[in-house]
């Protein structure tokens, strides 16, 4: 490899995310799955200035129920003559945002709980790394299911519940990363030059951990998706009228015999979703990660 | 010789130890060193001698626990060592004494620009902004001769040899009185080797920097040192001016390490070789480290210690040989 750039007449910069923006690109499914993420968000994101929410999304039209697709209604309309498109598109808004946030912070947190375990070992990494054990012996879904209910399932209570069972997770991950990364020789070097910890941890340390650790935080927000649409569906998530692709699920579930597109139509929504989410996921992996390849 | 004001580096029975779950590891046992100013001493040995963590000890890098890093004196620059607080002794480091590491491949971080990584080493000391300190870094960059049109890129456009390069300009930036560089050749062919050289020699005579250069090239130490200690087991069991080991080694060791090496006007069929393996430092032997593999041994070797035997003014040689208690035995030249 450096054999071949050392005589390449031009010179780019080349930083790991430049280039590995450069192997994304060529790689053909990461690339499908960033364009279809990218459709998914701005269509849900750019809602607002094309629905309204009042007349379009809650506005019961009882001439309308339960209609097959027309032109009026692409995808027809549910048990009370409300736009199923329109609702998909809006309750899209709701569970993609609820799940970015979810991600970032439990990301944020879990890094820092992470970093903090590598960095100090010993009783401090025990401590932590006994109590993640814990949270993470329980199934996230049923932890979930506590928090939201013990809490009002508003928006935020929900972000803050999917966080908490998301961060163990992304703490382990940092720690073992950063438990490699800092054998490494530029460490001690970094070291040796006078560096205090601080710089080493997040200037020299968690860069070099954080580029495997991206495509499984990406791959994440699709599971962040799934757990607000599963807690919708049950009913303890998103509530009534606000439209929500599992709550969408939930509420065409008494009609999936006669009217299938009730169900299937939030369905197809949240598969292609988790799809393009994963590809992107894959794609950063081995993006990030050329060795892991094959 | 020198009194003690001359000197920039004083280290009087260094010893390393680590506590592990298996035993007691003597990694350096009793190590001393001095230096002058614009001196270069070179810390010769065999892997697992205990060079480097002499090295590490000296900036008080060794992880503590399972290590434990003790000694009568560690004096550099008028200033004890053993008595910094770890936020002072981060002051020391990078600062007045750099370290070069091993391996050029690994001892850079990949997620940022050269520049960027010595401009970062000369702000850990100096109160300066970013982008000076960027002009610094591209100004260092071109005293070991690296284009300033390469400043910008990342340690994976380099060769070793240029990453070696970076390596010796982030040590550098601070214009440390002392740099300790650890095999700063090994991981590079012969040419880029003499490059390497080349350059610390003319930076060594440029900024009159002190030099402790740990090799197990003796060819290496014959081209840029002033002094050597031939360390063996955790212990220096040699030690004297180039001269003085060059033409007269004393050590059984030390002559074994010479008649390893292929001379160009003898004619032989085989090198010789020296029997054995580096002792296991969690159990070393008895008495004199070295006498399982010693030709010279007799059975006084495994009961007695060697002191370190002034043989000439400022040659030392740790064998039992000259303090008279192996009878009839002369350390034969090279064999």
């Amino acid at each position: 490899m450096g054999q071949t750039e050392a005589v390449r007449p031009h010179r780019k910069k080349r930083s790991l995310w430049t280039d590995a923006w450069t192997r994304m690109r060529r790689n053909r499914s990461a690339v499908i799955g960033m364009a279809m993420f990218a459709i998914i968000l701005l269509a849900c994101f750019l809602s607002p200035f094309y629905l309204n929410y009042e007349t379009n999304v809650i506005q019961p039209d009882l001439e309308a129920i339960r209609q097959l697709p027309t032109e009026r209604h692409v995808l027809g309309t549910d048990e009370l003559g409300r736009d199923i498109l329109n609702r998909i598109i809006w309750g899209g808004r709701t569970s993609i945002s609820i799940a970015l946030a979810a991600t970032v912070f439990s990301s944020v947190l879990g890094i820092i709980i992470g970093a903090v375990a590598a960095y100090y070992g010993n009783v401090i990494d025990s401590v932590i790394m006994r109590v993640a054990d814990v949270f993470m012996a329980i199934p996230s879904m049923l932890l979930m299911i506590t928090l939201v209910s013990v809490m009002q399932p508003t928006a935020s209570n929900l972000v803050i519940a999917m966080s908490v069972s998301g961060i163990p997770g992304i703490a382990r991950i940092v720690r073992g990363q950063m438990l490699s990364v800092m054998r490494n020789e530029y460490i001690d070097a970094v070291k040796g030059m006078g560096a205090g910890s601080l710089r080493i941890v997040v200037q020299h340390a968690l860069p070099n951990a954080l580029s495997p650790l991206i495509s499984q935080i990406v791959s994440s927000v699709a599971g962040e998706i799934m757990a607000i649409s599963g807690l919708s569906f049950i009913g303890i998530g998103i509530q009534a009228p606000a439209p929500e692709w599992g709550a969408m699920l939930a509420a065409g579930r008494n009609y999936i015999r006669d009217q299938p597109y009730l169900t299937t139509f939030p369905g197809i929504a949240i598969v292609l979703t988790v799809v393009s989410l994963t590809l992107l996921g894959d794609g950063l992996r081995d993006a990030l990660d050329p060795r892991m390849k094959r | 010789m020198e009194n003690d004001r001359d000197k920039l580096l004083d280290v009087q029975d260094l010893t390393v130890r680590f506590y592990t779950d298996d035993g007691v590891v003597h990694a350096v046992n009793g190590v001393s060193l001095s230096l002058a100013e614009g001196e270069t001493l070179g810390l010769v040995g065999e892997t697992g001698a205990g060079k480097t963590t002499t090295a590490l000890a000296i900036l008080g890098l060794v992880p503590s626990p399972p290590g434990k890093t003790e000694s009568s004196a560690t004096i550099f620059d008028r200033q004890d060592l053993r008595l910094l607080k770890e936020s002072e002794y981060r002051k020391v480091r990078g600062n007045k004494i750099s370290m070069i590491f091993q391996d050029p491949m690994t001892s850079l971080n990949p997620t940022m620009t050269v520049t960027e990584q010595i401009a970062e080493a000369i702000r850990n000391h100096r109160n300066i902004t970013r982008q000076e300190a960027k002009v610094e870094a591209v100004k260092m960059l071109e005293t070991v001769r690296i284009p300033a049109d390469r400043a910008f890129e990342y340690p994976h456009q380099f060769s070793g040899g240029m990453k070696q390069r970076v390596v010796i300009a982030i040590a550098l930036a601070c214009n440390p009185k002392l740099l300790i560089a650890d095999e700063p050749t090994t991981a590079l062919d012969v040419t880029i080797q003499a490059q390497v050289l080349e350059l610390m020699k003319e930076l060594k005579n440029k900024l009159n920097t002190a030099i402790v250069m740990i090799t197990h090239d003796l060819g290496i130490v014959s081209e840029i040192c002033d002094k050597v200690a031939i360390m063996y087991a955790g212990e220096i069991v040699e030690s004297g001016s180039l001269e003085q080991i060059y033409d007269n080694p004393r050590h059984p060791y030390t002559n074994g390490l010479f008649g390893s090496l292929p001379d160009i006007e003898k004619d032989v069929e085989f090198l010789s070789s020296i029997e054995g393996m580096m002792p296991d430092p969690a159990d070393l032997p008895v008495g004199c480290k070295f006498h399982p593999r010693c030709k010279y041994a007799r059975p006084v070797c495994s009961e007695q210690i060697p002191n370190n035997n002034e043989i000439e003014p400022g040659h030392f040689a740790r064998c039992l040989i000259y303090e008279g208690k192996l009878p009839g035995q002369e350390v034969k030249k090279y064999v």
